[in-house]
């Protein structure tokens, strides 16, 4: 039992340290195949006449390491044992890291095709951690506290449900469509540093902390996140509310070219419920040069303590604050060379930290009525690495089965040398396809 | 056919997925995770400026003037013992003399003795007889007293005539005896008509006395009284007159006091009391300090009307009874107290009496120019002994004019033993009080601990540091020394002028960190030394300890598992 929790904590620290890209470019050139691309390109014209998703079916998680588990359970070459090497973590890092956990489950999914769109009703439970960590911070947890270190830790931790519909309408002959979501946002977790937030600890040539602390504030909420013990309920709806929106547009410029823009994430949370925010007080170079020694009244442990308290003032307050989702945007222009045999350029942000490091793909995807399946490669974001991905979408009968990773190498590497992974998968129940076929054969067959 | 291709791509791709699924580098044994790192921990600091190490050693006799020059300062007060032998006391006595008949038997021819006394008297006898006496008293004092100024007593003189053929008038002239008010010597009259006595009662309260009369003039003797007496006779017809008939009296002095005397009391010895000065200093210094600049005053107020001379020899230094004793020595450069003698000072007396007159202050300070008084110290005594003797008059001369006032302030010498912290230090150690410390299973698991200690030392002494680990005050056998540590830098005075710092690290091993876990306190002893030249200390002069912590860090993930199984 320990081994499987070593492991479940090396997979855990591997996606926490690595994980950065939330592009799902390979999900996104699935396009209207898939209903639950809608999460990342509202334009949503579906080839059938109606989706249901098969509940908690579907499920698109994003993981993306910059190093190996290999590198941090470290195989002993003598007794062949793993061991956890936090050191070669350490050595491994970069000053800046990144990490960015996202997971989304669709919990529900219904889409019809109307005239000229579509309108879908769908939930679902997402879940993303931003965090940009320093290389100190890992020093930290590496080597203990031996030198000087500045922690600009930057984390952003949020859990919510969505409820929502979407519409997608078309114009001009189905060249432009234009499609909007709004979801009511419930979020059930949060935790979340304040802007600016930094620490410094320097220690001088007389073994003296030099302290400093700006902004150093840790806001919570949401089901007990910090208490003892954690909370008992788990409450699936709270008082933490707020509204979103995901915009989206195409335009079909010629027959074999199409443009597209996606704004996903527009919106934010109220967090009312079990609020908390951990403030320090700014302090700028105090000197933290252990107790007086020779004042033992309290008791020397108490003194350290008093005296940490007295550079580090403390409060804890549970004022309701707002936090914005972590938008996301997309650009694409899709060419379809011939009516099966389809690529797409895209290109990829997300405003995570209010920066602009997209990324870019470019796939190709075999285009046929009922199914699809493709290739891309994509490169940029903050890892700037060059990634082979693929997709499919397949249909059995009333049964949809898709998948798509932007890394097929993170798939195929053994475990322990993965870096990452990328995966959307789900089942959907889609009918109503002969229809819309045989009207697009019959459009085709009077062009 | 298009199915059976999608479905076989699906069927590769999802295959290439499971089989990627290999699991078998888990299959290894994960050892325990263990977490080995370290942390540089600022411990604490301790900063004790040098009046707090001295006060630790409970020197009280710290004192720092407004330069903060730091010193310290014995004093103890002696006093004169018995002056007895100046308090001159004038015994009772007796004076008597007589004046026999001035009648010569030519003078009653034809008549003899006895006779009565013819109508008309003969012619020699008519005219009457007068008749002198004169008494040079020695009242045999013990000093030879030149005056004084009585404060009470009395001298009563009794004149007793036998004549019964004649009226006396007698007249007692005392030139020792001067009335206080108009300086007048004494003179009482008395008749005597036919045999019979009469008195003279003298207060003494209301005189000075004179006793350098010789019955010719003054200042030519000592001790003396002189009493002169003068008769005059008228005959009376008709009564009996012998050949013996005579005058007499006797001067009886009784319960005579001064308030003062004047005399010389020559080079009479002068006790003074004996005392101790207790050095703690250097109970808790050791003898490894080396004073350049220390200082004896020996302040005297002499409330007497003499100098008084000490020998200050007997002043020196030891530690206890039976121990090698190094005595003060002292050359003046004053003639007077070079002509009295080796080491003697001189406490210049009161030169004129007048009641209430003040008392002479003199001080002498014995330095290192005109004494041993650096040796002294620096042979670390642990007391001065006052043993000190003196005399009246110590230079030599003819005659003294002194004056003992029955009144007097007496002498008391102040010794002050003034020692600027100007010295040399060979491995003084001064202890501290202990720190708390509770380490406990706050290092269980430290793989290895160091202390850098740094010391930020504005003292001009350099030393090393004992670490001494204690349990319930109790030493553990757990001691460990930081190094030398550097002198502050000083100035042309020998003054700090600025901090030195030094670092030294100290390993502890396993074993002494089992010890280091059980200490409850640390003692801090402190070992200065100064360099060949003297330093001069300061009383705000400090020494800051700065601990830091240097550990290493293991903690086993199984550990934690088993304490909380067990």
């Amino acid at each position: 039992m320990k081994k499987h929790i070593y492991i479940y904590i090396a997979f855990l620290v591997v996606a926490a340290n690595n994980i950065n890209a939330q592009d799902y470019f390979s999900f996104y050139n699935l396009g209207d195949y898939v209903v639950q691309t809608q999460n990342v390109s509202p334009v949503y014209i579906p080839k059938n006449s109606f989706t249901f998703a098969i509940p908690v079916a579907n499920v698109g998680f994003n993981l993306n390491s910059g190093f190996k588990v290999n590198e941090l359970l470290v195989q002993n070459e003598t007794t062949n044992n793993l061991e956890f090497n936090l050191a070669n973590l350490y050595n491994e890092a970069e000053d800046i890291n990144d990490l960015n956990v996202d997971l989304t489950v669709n919990l529900f999914y219904m889409a019809f095709k109307r005239k000229r769109g579509s309108f879908t009703v769908f939930a679902n439970t997402r879940a993303t951690n931003n965090w940009r960590y320093s290389k100190d911070f890992l020093g930290i947890a590496a080597n203990g506290i031996t030198e000087s270190f500045s922690l600009n830790e930057i984390n952003e931790y949020t859990g919510y449900n969505e409820i929502g519909v979407g519409i997608t309408q078309t114009f001009f002959n189905d060249k432009l469509a234009i499609a909007v979501r709004a979801k009511y946002l419930n979020g059930f977790i949060h935790s979340s540093t304040e802007e600016g937030a930094t620490a410094s600890l320097e220690i001088d040539e007389l073994g003296n902390y030099i302290l400093s602390a700006q902004n150093a504030t840790v806001n919570s909420a949401g089901n007990g996140l910090y208490e003892e013990g954690g909370t008992d309920d788990f409450k699936v709806f709270t008082e933490n509310t707020g509204w979103g929106f995901d915009f989206g547009a195409t335009f079909k410029a010629t027959k074999k070219l199409t443009f597209e823009i996606a704004v996903n994430d527009v919106g934010s949370i109220t967090w009312k419920d079990d609020v908390k925010n951990f403030n320090i007080q700014d302090v700028q170079n105090e000197v933290y040069s252990g107790i007086d020694l020779r004042d033992d009244a309290g008791g020397l442990e108490n003194n350290a303590l008093d005296e940490l308290e007295r550079i580090f003032n403390t409060n804890e307050t549970e004022e309701e604050f707002e936090t914005k989702l972590n938008m996301k945007t997309y650009l694409s222009a899709r060419y379809a060379l011939t009516e099966k045999n389809t690529f797409t350029l895209a290109a990829f942000n997300t405003h995570a930290f209010d920066e602009f490091k997209p990324s870019y793909s470019l796939g190709y995807n075999r285009t046929l009525n009922k199914t699809t399946f493709g290739v891309l490669t994509s490169m940029g974001g903050i890892d700037n690495e060059f990634l082979f991905g693929a997709n499919f979408a397949v249909k059995l009968g009333p049964l949809q089965l898709y998948a798509a990773t932007d890394s097929l190498k993170a798939l195929f590497t053994k475990p322990e040398e993965a870096t990452g992974a990328n995966v959307r998968v789900g089942l959907n129940l889609v009918f109503g396809y002969s229809k819309h076929i045989k009207a697009k054969n019959a459009a085709n067959s009077v062009q | 056919m298009k199915k059976t291709r999608l479905f076989g791509l699906s069927a590769i791709i999802l295959a290439s997925i499971f089989s990627s699924c290999d699991l078998s580098y888990f299959d290894n044994d994960i050892e325990d995770f263990t977490w080995e790192g370290g942390v540089n921990l600022p411990v604490g600091h301790a900063t004790y400026t040098l009046s707090e190490l001295f006060d630790e050693l409970e020197v009280e006799e710290l004192d720092e003037d407004t330069d903060g020059n730091f010193s310290f300062t014995y004093t103890e007060s002696i006093n004169g013992g018995d002056d007895s032998a100046f308090d001159v006391s004038i015994d009772d006595v007796t004076i008597t003399s007589s004046v026999a008949t001035p009648v010569t038997a030519s003078d009653i021819n034809p008549f003899t003795f006895p006779v009565t006394l013819p109508d008309p008297l003969p012619a020699a006898l008519a005219r009457g007889k007068s008749d002198d006496n004169q008494v040079v008293y020695d009242l045999g004092l013990t000093q030879e007293l030149t005056g004084a100024s009585f404060s009470n007593g009395t001298m009563v003189i009794t004149f007793t005539s036998t004549f019964q053929a004649a009226n006396a008038v007698l007249t007692m002239s005392i030139p020792s005896f001067t009335k206080k008010t108009d300086d007048s010597e004494y003179v009482g009259t008395v008749t005597l008509n036919g045999a019979g006595s009469q008195n003279l009662t003298i207060n003494l309260n209301e005189y000075n006395a004179n006793f350098t009369h010789d019955g010719t003039a003054f200042d030519a003797t000592v001790n003396r009284v002189v009493l002169n007496m003068s008769s005059a006779f008228k005959f009376i017809s008709g009564q009996d007159l012998t050949a013996t008939d005579n005058i007499s009296y006797s001067a009886v002095l009784t319960g005579a006091s001064t308030d003062v005397v004047y005399g010389d009391f020559k080079q009479e010895p002068f006790s003074v009391d004996n005392s101790t000065i207790d050095l703690d200093f250097f109970n808790d210094f050791g003898d490894g300090i080396t004073f350049e600049d220390a200082s004896m005053t020996i302040a005297a107020t002499n409330g007497f009307g003499f100098p008084i001379g000490i020998d200050v020899s007997g002043i020196a230094g030891d530690k206890g009874v039976g121990t090698t004793s190094t005595a003060l020595t002292y050359t003046s450069m004053d003639a007077d107290e070079l002509a009295a003698g080796s080491d003697y000072i001189i406490f210049d007396g009161i030169t004129t009496y007048s009641a209430g007159a003040a008392a002479v202050v003199t001080s002498t300070t014995l330095d290192k120019d005109n004494s041993n008084i650096n040796a002294l110290l620096s042979s670390a005594p642990t007391r001065f002994n006052l043993n000190v003797s003196g005399k009246a008059n110590p230079v030599l001369a003819g005659t003294n004019e002194n004056f003992y006032a029955t009144t007097n302030d007496g002498l008391s010498v102040d010794v002050t033993v003034d020692v600027p912290l100007t010295v040399k230090f060979t491995d003084v150690t001064i202890s501290q009080d202990d720190i708390e410390l509770d380490l406990g299973e706050d290092i269980d698991d430290l793989n290895e601990l160091a202390l850098n200690v740094t010391t930020v030392n504005n003292i001009p002494l350099s030393g090393t540091i004992n670490l001494i680990f204690k349990e319930y005050g109790t030493a553990n056998g757990l001691t460990k020394s930081i190094p030398v540590f550097e002198a502050a830098p000083t100035d042309a005075n020998g003054k700090s002028n600025g901090s030195t710092n030094s670092t030294n690290t100290i390993n502890f091993s396993l074993s002494e960190m089992e010890l280091l876990k059980q200490a409850t306190e640390i003692g801090l002893d402190i070992t200065f030394n100064s360099g060949t030249e003297a330093v001069k200390l300061n009383g705000s002069d400090t020494i800051k300890l700065i601990l830091n912590a240097v550990v290493d860090v293991e903690i086993t993930a199984d550990d934690e598992g088993d304490e909380e199984n067990n």
